[in-house]
């Protein structure tokens, strides 16, 4: 059976673009994408798209990914929408990478986007799709990850200060990333300061929205030796599982460590080879528990490892190097595939002023939507070495 | 939404309109087909009372749509086992968050945009014994 290796990668620059379409935001991370594989857009034999509110807010539920391949000239192969809550991009990369590793295509593209500056409740937190019986009792995503929060600081003795460094990290890692769309520095203080949300989480503890697109290119061992490989980043393991658990009772995601497990199984790796992580950093809360859920610290340690700056660049392990959701913002569909942007950036030691020395090994994970009292679905890929 | 489907209130007492394993007695809500815990597929509707204890609550200052005012919730799970995400009374004599593990029970109240539902407070200790 090949190996799935990706080719190329590109990515808009995240943020709130009134004025640019969805297909010409999707087309621009395509058309990098693929001259970042130097693939044309009629070698690329299957291609899968990740978008989740497109429906809502762009009267457009379905043919998202025709709608943008239609841009760049690519018609009459497989397009295949797919929706997976915040998880959307990295499922239709994860379909992608079986795509590949099936043999039925040499190369086939992923593409996420998202232009969620188009709705209208501004100033309120996204509702989140097929929690509408929910929502009558006032849930959003920051009140439930309030309460996971809640139970995980009563189990840990974490502190709001320990949670917000996670805010002033990411931030202090985006000042490096020009995709990214926040790129100030913030301070502990500003982020306890900021207008609370959901208690302990305040508006600066929450990921903001956005619009953007990213894209990669997934070819086959046949295909990456008449290319070289030199720049090609080889996938190590794809790892999707729905929810089954109880965060808020746990403290920690329970679906999150038997996805890791399945992932680290696949490639044969531990926890302990990862040199660079993109994860779920949605809520300040949720990357220390992502910290322990995904092996990179003991379980019940991951304030620690934040205050103690292992998570940052330059520390034992860095996580969200790009600045993470904290500061590139969360265009759902997109945002797994600017994940996985971010790590073959890394593992082709192109990320300037934010490369992790010496990065061999990444990983990715994203979580997505609500079922049941647990998120929908839990993506992790590993990449590299 | 309409919440009519989800609970019928019988003499105050809110009752939960879930689903009850006919071989193993396990409860859901809301309704499912095959029983998590035996694999039965006789879950039977069964109302089930709307009391529990709290897992976690917090105080939510930016409500959806349709709230005027900052609402505490919480998740609550069911003496009969299952979990719900919970709105908690507004009445002011309810202390504003509760802690994990204290008792609730549901009555007929207002959720979002004042439409009839139900909401949870401190059980009251005659209910508690019941």
């Amino acid at each position: 059976m090949t190996d799935v290796w990706v080719a190329g990668v590109g990515m808009t620059p995240f943020g709130k673009f009134a004025d640019t379409s969805i297909a010409d935001l999707g087309a621009t991370a395509v058309l990098a994408a693929l001259d970042d594989a130097a693939v044309e857009p009629g070698q690329v034999h299957a291609a899968y798209a990740g978008h989740a509110r497109t429906g809502q807010l762009h009267g457009r539920e379905n043919g998202v990914g025709q709608l943008v391949l239609g841009q760049v000239g690519i018609r009459g192969i497989p397009v295949t929408g797919v929706g997976n809550f915040c998880a959307s991009g990295s499922s239709a990369f994860r379909e992608a990478v079986i795509a590949v590793k099936s043999g039925l295509v040499d190369v086939a593209l992923a593409l996420g986007v998202e232009k969620l500056s188009a709705r209208a409740e501004k100033g309120r937190p996204l509702t989140s799709d097929g929690m509408e019986f929910e929502g009558e009792f006032g849930f959003t995503p920051p009140a439930f990850f309030a309460l996971v929060a809640k139970t995980y600081m009563s189990r840990t003795g974490a502190t709001p200060e320990s949670l917000a460094r996670v805010a002033v990290k990411n931030r202090d890692h985006a000042k490096h990333n020009p995709y990214a769309q926040y790129r100030e520095p913030v301070t502990v203080e500003q982020v306890l300061g900021s207008r609370m949300i959901a208690d302990p989480l305040t508006l600066l503890s929450c990921c903001p929205t956005g619009d953007g697109a990213a894209a990669a290119v997934l070819v086959s061992d046949a295909v990456a030796a008449r290319i070289g490989r030199s720049r090609l980043v080889r996938v190590r393991a794809t790892s999707l599982l729905s929810g089954f658990g109880s965060p808020v009772r746990d403290g920690h995601f329970e679906v999150d460590r038997r996805t890791a497990a399945a992932a680290y199984e696949q490639a044969g790796i531990g926890p302990s080879d990862v040199d660079v992580a993109e994860v779920h950093d949605a809520f300040t809360v949720t990357e220390i528990i992502h910290y322990e859920d995904l092996g990179l610290c003991p379980v019940g340690e991951g304030a620690r490892f934040v205050d103690e700056g292992r998570t940052a660049i330059g520390g034992q392990i860095p996580v969200s190097t790009s600045g993470g959701l904290m500061s590139k913002g969360h265009p759902l569909g997109a945002t797994g595939i600017a994940q996985v942007h971010e790590i073959v950036t890394q593992l082709r030691g192109e990320a300037g002023s934010r490369q992790v020395e010496g990065a061999r090994v990444g990983l990715t994970h994203c979580a997505g939507g609500f079922f049941d009292g647990d998120v929908a679905s839990s993506a992790v890929h590993l990449l590299g070495g | 939404m309409d919440l009519r489907p989800f609970f019928q209130v019988d003499d105050g007492r809110v009752r939960l309109l879930g689903t009850r394993c006919a071989s193993c007695g396990t409860a859901a809500f809301p309704t499912i087909r095959v029983c998590p815990a035996c694999g039965g597929r006789d879950h039977l509707p069964a109302g089930l009372p709307a009391r529990g204890r709290v897992v976690s609550s917090a105080r939510v200052s930016t409500p959806p749509a349709g709230f005027g005012e900052p609402v505490t919730v919480a998740v609550v799970t069911l003496d009969d086992g299952p979990s719900l995400f919970a709105l908690l009374s507004a009445d002011p004599a309810e202390p504003a968050q509760l802690a994990a593990g204290t008792p609730v029970e549901a009555v007929p109240g207002p959720v979002r945009g004042g439409a009839a539902g139900f909401v949870f407070r401190t059980a009251r200790e005659d209910r508690a014994a019941a």
